[in-house]
């Protein structure tokens, strides 16, 4: 994946969003990181008319990464929604949320996501996820055009 | 005189035959209506007529109809009907409970009779009373018709009340058994009801449930995620400005946080053995061992100091896979756990096969437990140490107790101060019986 494009980060607590990105900054990912605040931003973010284009504002994701719980409307229907939309379908969506539950998990991937992780909670191992999805997702993985 | 006598003791052996063969039958017989009708038959025979019937009161009081008969014409019997308020002698016998005698209906200018009964060639009646249970209205009537006109002697008249008496009895039994069929039946109905309604709360207390173990998995760990997350950074980013007692302090938050989320999971795993749904299936209890030897080899500071045996065979058992697997670990990292600092640790797991039963013991040789505290321990937040000395939540032996009740086990401990602990469960035996899968030796 290409190191300019933009990681969409969607997650609702604003201090997970924090500790997620400064991560990201931590294992030394610099791509740019969008931070969408719930499904119904996520849902317009993916609608907009200009999405994805090769303007400034609203250029091709490399990565998603959706949390599940989501005020308004859950991380499976954005999930959902990025994979009936034609030009986001292909786009590697790594779920990172709390939820462990086995119900959870098995039904993102039959919604077609890509990886699976639980937010850990120590700080270090965060970065270390973090660490791991750059050394996979970003640098060894194949994505399509 | 004499032939009058003979003739009189033949008909009474006939009606006593009868009333022999009917009680037969009243006491064999499950269907009612064949009984009814068989009384008319029998009762005819005795008395010497091919013409009988039982009429039956209906629910509004006022109501006969006919309910079994024999030599009728079609459109009778289950039809014809007679209102016993009417000037009849159906009514009459009804009003007074006597035996009504109608010798001759042609010449009878006391009741109107009903028109089958001249269609069907009646010409003579006898009325006797089917009286019905305890505090009940009659059942009905027993009528002995004649195709020609006769006299009921009293003989015959005692014989037929005796014979009525007996119809009531029998038709008694078969209400007594409806009510009863009908009461046990409205009682399986209330019960099922019940169950129905009971299920359904339950459902809806499990969803709740459920609803709420999400919750205490999801969002009570964002916050302390929260807290161990930017103690850290000042920990990381902020460490000289901290200072040396505010790094520490900052430091007793995230210890603090990771505690919190320790008994977070633990909770959330009691929770789901105390409620999960159990698959009792045969499990091989040396491959699940060796398993758990692996993790708690994994888990120890230091391994080296880990001496673990495990004789075999151990049997397999009937559990539910992931609860057996969580009692057994949770029964080896206790037994790992308990021990003074440095010295080396030494765990015994071997089994005894009880009848259809399977006891697994997992025998320490740390710190042991004092008998008053030996019941405590199984319960649920229940700690003998500090957090200092031993950490941990108090969840893991709750599980254990937990876990092997519902899989239809039991569990306990010997133990005494110093001298280790001996902790077993017990499960049941699968048809193989001893065969043990797997051999494992010393490890």
């Amino acid at each position: 994946m290409d190191n300019g494009s933009p990681l969409v980060l969607v997650e609702d607590n604003p201090d997970d969003a924090e500790l997620i990105v400064r991560a990201l900054r931590k294992a030394n990912i610099l791509n740019p990181v969008t931070v969408i605040g719930d499904g119904e931003k996520a849902l317009a973010f993916l609608n907009h008319r200009d999405f994805p284009s090769d303007s400034p504002s609203f250029p091709m994701p490399g990565l998603f990464l959706l949390d599940l719980k989501l005020p308004r409307l859950s991380g499976f229907e954005v999930l959902q929604a990025i994979r009936a939309n034609q030009r986001t379908r292909r786009i590697p969506v790594v779920i990172l949320t709390s939820s462990n539950q086995e119900s959870d998990i098995r039904r993102a991937y039959d919604l077609g996501a890509n990886s699976y992780l639980t937010k850990p909670m120590d700080g270090g191992a965060l970065v270390d996820m973090m660490l791991a999805v750059d050394a996979y997702w970003i640098r060894l993985n194949k994505a399509a055009n | 005189m004499a032939t009058g006598e003979g003739l009189n003791q033949s008909e009474l052996l006939r009606q006593h035959q009868v009333l022999a063969k009917f009680g037969e039958l009243a006491l064999q017989s499950s269907d009612l209506d064949e009984i009814l009708t068989e009384a008319c038959r029998l009762v005819g025979q005795a008395l010497g007529t091919d013409l009988a019937k039982v009429v039956q009161l209906q629910d509004d009081g006022r109501t006969l109809i006919v309910r079994a008969g024999v030599g009728w014409a079609d459109g009778v019997v289950g039809v014809a009907k007679i209102d016993a308020e009417g000037n009849t002698s159906e009514g009459y016998a009804l009003r007074t409970g006597e035996p009504m005698i109608s010798p001759d209906i042609a010449k009878e200018t006391r009741f109107e009779y009903p028109p089958f009964l001249i269609e069907n060639g009646a010409r003579a009646v006898a009325n006797v009373i089917i009286i019905g249970g305890p505090d009940r209205p009659p059942f009905g009537i027993l009528q002995v018709d004649s195709r020609v006109p006769r006299e009921f002697t009293t003989t015959d008249i005692a014989f037929l009340r005796g014979y009525a008496n007996l119809l009531a009895a029998t038709v008694d039994r078969f209400r007594v058994l409806d009510e009863m069929r009908g009461d046990s039946g409205l009682l399986r109905l209330a019960l099922e009801e019940e169950v129905a309604k009971r299920t359904v709360a339950l459902k809806e207390t499990n969803a709740q449930l459920d609803a709420f173990v999400y919750t205490v998995s999801h969002d009570l760990r964002a916050p302390l995620r929260a807290m161990e997350g930017f103690a850290r950074i000042l920990l990381e980013d902020f460490g000289q400005a901290l200072g040396a007692e505010g790094g520490r302090y900052a430091s007793r938050v995230v210890s603090a946080a990771k505690r919190m989320e320790l008994l977070i999971d633990d909770l959330l795993l009691f929770s789901r053995v105390q409620r999960s749904d159990v698959m009792l299936q045969v499990q091989d209890s040396a491959g699940v061992v060796d398993r758990a030897v692996d993790e708690i080899r994994h888990s120890v500071a230091d391994p080296t100091r880990l001496i673990v045996e495990v004789t075999s065979p151990l049997p397999p058992v009937r559990a539910d896979r992931t609860i057996f697997r969580q009692v057994i670990t949770n029964l080896l990292t206790n037994a790992a756990k308990f021990h003074e600092e440095g010295r080396p640790i030494r765990i015994a797991v071997r089994a005894e096969q009880r009848e259809n039963r399977v006891r697994i013991w997992v025998e320490d040789d740390g710190i042991g437990i004092a008998p008053e505290h030996q019941k405590r321990i199984f319960n649920v937040f229940e700690r003998l140490h500090g957090q200092e000395t031993y950490p941990g939540t108090g969840v893991g032996l709750a599980i254990v107790k937990t876990g092997v009740e519902r899989m239809e086990g039991t569990c306990g401990v010997e133990s005494s101060l110093g001298h280790g602990s001996k902790f077993w469960i017990e499960l049941g035996a699968t048809d193989g019986g001893a065969a043990s899968v797997e051999d494992a030796g010393t490890t």
